[in-house]
């Protein structure tokens, strides 16, 4: 498969990912990354240093919850789960991200 | 401000070392992970970790950004603050007694004047036509 350069997440869009990622389940950080990066093909790169930030904020915000769990190799490990809400907000940003997408594909095309 | 959000605060507040341990075990655990990633890739041990902090990025940074998170990083700074001006006055108690002595008699000098003052001058007499 031909190499093509990782992509930078734009700004705001961190948050979407880590909430879609959640909505199947219950995940820790680095898997959360890991999904991210595999689902896109590694096409997107998640910044981890700005992962834990963006998780304790979203947490805040209440649309995550945190637990400590034990991970698949035995180890304690901070889990984190989508709230009721954070489904919400999860189908909010997901709309507005389908509208600007769609916005700028079509200035694209047209312009 | 949602109540959620008030009562992370509270607890980042009432138990900090407790909050502050979890976000280390937290970061080393991804650490961890990562660096098992990178030696099932093949690595030795040390490179390993070594490519796995330096995937991560600056753990410092992302410590501080996550306490700026948790919105109480002003009530932080203040308390480092005070911990830093006690610890001074420990250093130097002559210094620090001097402040205190100077701060009480300053106090008290006002409060004397201003009650003399206030009893003689801005009450009026009460007689009925002075």
């Amino acid at each position: 498969m031909a190499q093509q350069s990782r992509l930078d997440l734009l700004q705001g869009t961190l948050d979407l990912l880590i909430l879609r990622t959640l909505q199947t389940g219950a995940l820790h950080g680095w898997a959360i990354s890991e999904r991210i990066q595999q689902i896109s093909q590694d096409t997107l790169q998640v910044n981890q240093g700005s992962l834990y930030p963006a998780l304790h904020r979203l947490e805040h915000q209440g649309w995550i919850k945190s637990e400590w769990g034990v991970s698949e190799l035995g180890r304690r490990a901070r889990f984190y789960r989508l709230t009721a809400s954070g489904r919400k907000q999860l189908e909010l940003e997901t709309e507005n991200w389908a509208r600007l997408a769609a916005a700028i594909g079509r200035v694209l095309e047209m312009a | 401000m949602k109540w959620r959000d008030l009562l992370l605060r509270l607890r980042a507040l009432l138990v900090w070392r407790r909050v502050e341990h979890e976000l280390d075990d937290e970061l080393r655990f991804h650490i961890e992970m990562q660096t098992r990633k990178n030696r099932a890739a093949g690595m030795d041990a040390r490179e390993a970790a070594r490519r796995a902090r330096v995937q991560f990025g600056g753990v410092e940074q992302a410590k501080e950004e996550c306490r700026d998170a948790r919105g109480i990083g002003w009530i932080e700074t203040l308390l480092q603050d005070v911990r830093y001006a006690l610890r001074g006055f420990r250093r130097t108690p002559g210094f620090a007694l001097t402040v205190v002595a100077t701060i009480a008699l300053g106090l008290g000098l006002n409060t004397t004047l201003f009650t003399i003052f206030n009893a003689y001058v801005l009450r009026p007499v009460a007689v009925r036509d002075p």
